[in-house]
């Protein structure tokens, strides 16, 4: 067997495929503690609102792994749910509730967490309740691609290492797949996977 | 920094191993301060990793150590353990399988200190271990038949009640008759053809071997059919995600359709039967399921009977390792091979044995393409009309000049058109052939092939699409062969580092 680009990079494996739960968390590049000091208020909303591939998912799971008295509800597009009980619940893609969910969201007394791909503000306005809404990866330059993508490199990596991504690289991904990480880790893998040079990643070990 | 570094070392550097081999090794655990461990456990472990949920399994495990590190006493220990048989290692598309000598400290109320190192199983030159089993998929069980009649049916009602809203109607009322259709096809095709028989020999395959497929009917009437067909493929399947955010990932390996016969006459009560024999490809992607994540090998029996449902029935094939010593060799990576009707010829001349080397570029109005092989002379050639163009160089020297020019400026699209009014003869070990589709500003080319690989004698990828008329003829192409072709450059890839043409066999 040929060596592979991830291998001949000192990767145990392809670094752009799917990650085990733990992995996830690892290489997760979110700031939990400013988010968590937006949750601080009581009946605090904070929806991230964005479309898919955006790192929605990535931020609930990282906020879920810190508020372990939170319920998880991931809605399905077809198929009944129950609204958890919880002071805190964490729904992720909320825009799939119908309107009796939306009802029930609107009133649920405690901490609301949202991924959604519609901006649900309205539901929370008669309210007056406290509502942060983040728009993910709508201001993805290459700076915090290059911050993404190397933070899953380094948590990937064998051994302690610095890696040089091409700024015309970073560029052209964004360029090509708008703020979609997950075409762009997508892409990566496949190019990672097939073929032998890539000059537009470059990695310097460390002793 | 971390609680402790942990070096693992495989002995005499050895990554590669044959199931049944001994995996050696020693360890080194030295704590940068004192921790309060549990255990320190020696691993085997095998693990998925690509486009699926990762699947992971531990074959081997041993407690090296009880109790606290201390940061002044390093812990070291060798270890020996079987390599196991299964799972094989494999690298495709969707799915890679590796093994790892894994060393995880346990350190309660706390994140383990883990590390692993990969290496390599292979499989055994006697055994013909290493698949884990794939159930082969049974021909529609009576109870399949009857839930497809109960949903069939309620999707058809269903259509039928709301069809004066029109869209609901045409959707449900659409869905019920598909579900009923799919039901009952093979049900209502042997009225034509009597009970069909078919079966694969041998169902579990090494390969390279050769299997056959027979179809067999005795028909209760006189009557025609337009072909019956046997399709042989391997795919890929890997499943990321969970509950209703599942998504499937397919990667064809390998398809490969033989027409057994056409335009046959049935005569009633006669027996009939059609046979068709394929080779499997040489490939080191075993059938293996691991979690969500599988390599599926099956033949697909057709039977086309003009406006008459056809017959349609699917049956697994085990494709398991059949040792190293028979292979012919060892491709590293996947083949999608597409051919063309059985009854087409071959000609092996895609597949020359000639010398790796570069070779210069020749003159497209030129089609002895063969005298140019070899001489490492530059010619220069010259284009109708009063504009003379001067190419000088192989087709690696145009793959470097492309490469260098700002890949978003005017440069390299002038380049590429000059570049690309010559035909270079190019010769490409094989990494992959896979079907072209939607060539959408020359239709010759749509659903075609193209030939991905390296120019032969150097690391430049490059691919080459082949017209759909000339498809059939990389039929016996396969990852790892010299494949000797024409071709014009149309652009290069950058982020695959590819130079791309587009040509001819030569």
């Amino acid at each position: 067997m040929s060596k592979m680009l991830w291998q001949q990079m000192d990767f145990s494996k392809n670094p752009w495929g799917e990650l085990t739960p733990e992995e996830s968390l690892l290489v997760s590049d979110v700031d939990v503690d400013s988010i968590l000091s937006l949750l601080s208020r009581e009946a605090a909303v904070i929806q991230f609102v964005g479309e898919k591939g955006r790192g929605k998912t990535t931020h609930l799971k990282a906020l879920e792994r810190h508020l372990p008295a939170a319920k998880y509800l991931y809605v399905p597009e077809i198929g009944r749910v129950n609204f958890p009980r919880s002071e805190t619940v964490i729904i992720d893609e909320a825009q799939r509730f119908g309107w009796w969910n939306r009802r029930k969201l609107a009133r649920h007394p405690g901490r609301l967490i949202l991924g959604t791909h519609e901006d649900l503000s309205y539901l929370f306005k008669a309210q007056h309740r406290h509502l942060e809404t983040v728009w993910v990866g709508r201001l993805l330059d290459s700076s915090r691609l290059r911050t993404i993508l190397t933070k899953r490199l380094q948590c990937l990596s064998h051994r302690p290492s610095e890696f040089d991504i091409d700024e015309e690289f970073l560029q052209d991904l964004i360029r090509r797949n708008g703020g979609n990480i997950r075409n762009m880790l997508s892409e990566l893998y496949s190019v990672f996977q097939k073929t032998e040079r890539f000059s537009y990643v470059k990695v310097r070990y460390s002793h | 920094m971390s609680k402790c570094d942990i070096h693992i070392e495989l002995a005499n550097n050895k990554t590669d191993y044959i199931a049944g081999d001994r995996v050696q090794g020693r360890v080194r655990v030295t704590p940068n301060t004192a921790v309060n461990a549990k255990r320190v456990l020696l691993i085997g472990r095998w693990s998925t990793h690509g486009a699926g949920n990762v699947a992971k399994g531990d074959y081997y495990s041993q407690t090296m150590h009880e109790g606290p590190l201390d940061p002044s006493k390093p812990l070291e220990f060798n270890f020996d353990f079987p390599a196991p048989a299964a799972p094989i290692s494999y690298r495709g598309n969707y799915l890679n399988i590796e093994h790892y000598v894994v060393v995880q400290v346990e350190v309660p109320w706390a994140f383990d200190p883990i590390h692993q190192i990969p290496f390599q199983l292979h499989p055994s030159t006697s055994s013909e271990e290493g698949s884990t089993a794939v159930p082969s998929k049974p021909t529609p069980a009576p109870a399949n038949t009857v839930l497809g009649i109960i949903f069939g049916v309620i999707f058809l009602v269903v259509g039928l009640l709301f069809i004066w809203t029109i869209i609901f109607g045409i959707i449900f009322g659409g869905l019920g008759l598909f579900i009923l259709y799919m039901t009952f096809r093979n049900i209502m095709a042997q009225r034509v053809l009597g009970e069909v028989l078919w079966n694969i020999e041998p169902t579990s395959v090494t390969p390279g071997e050769p299997i056959v497929a027979r179809i067999i009917c005795t028909p209760k009437s006189r009557s025609h059919l337009e072909k019956v067909t046997v399709k042989l493929s391997g795919v890929e399947r890997c499943v990321s995600g969970s509950g209703s955010n599942r998504k499937t990932h397919t990667f064809k390996l390998f398809e490969r359709e033989e027409i057994t016969d056409s335009n046959v006459e049935l005569v009633p009560g006669k027996e009939t039967t059609f046979q068709a024999q394929f080779e499997l490809p040489e490939t080191t992607a075993y059938s293996v399921k691991l979690g969500d994540n599988e390599i599926i090998w099956s033949a697909e029996a057709h039977i086309y009977i003009p406006r008459w449902p056809d017959w349609v029935d699917t049956r697994v094939i085990q494709l398991t390792p059949g040792g190293v010593g028979r292979t012919r060799s060892t491709p590293t990576s996947t083949v999608t091979q597409t051919s063309g009707r059985s009854n087409e010829s071959r000609p092996n001349s895609a597949l020359p044995s000639a010398a790796y080397g570069t070779v210069p570029p020749v003159d497209s109005s030129s089609q002895n393409y063969g005298n140019n092989s070899g001489s490492d002379e530059y010619e220069e050639l010259e284009q109708g009309g009063d504009e003379s163009h001067e190419i000088e160089g192989t087709l690696l020297e145009a793959a470097d000049l492309i490469s260098h020019t700002d890949r978003y400026g005017k440069e390299r699209t002038e380049m590429i058109t000059q570049i690309g009014q010559f035909d270079f003869p190019c010769e490409i070990i094989v990494d992959s052939v896979s079907t072209t589709f939607q060539s959408v500003d020359d239709p010759a080319y749509d659903e075609g092939v193209t030939v991905t690989g390296v120019i032969a004698g150097s690391s430049q990828r490059v691919s080459i699409q082949i017209t759909r008329n000339e498809a059939g003829r990389t039929s016996e192409v396969y990852s790892g062969d010299l494949f000797n072709c024409v071709g014009r450059v149309i652009g290069y890839d950058d982020l695959a580092e590819r130079l791309e043409l587009r040509g001819r066999i030569a």
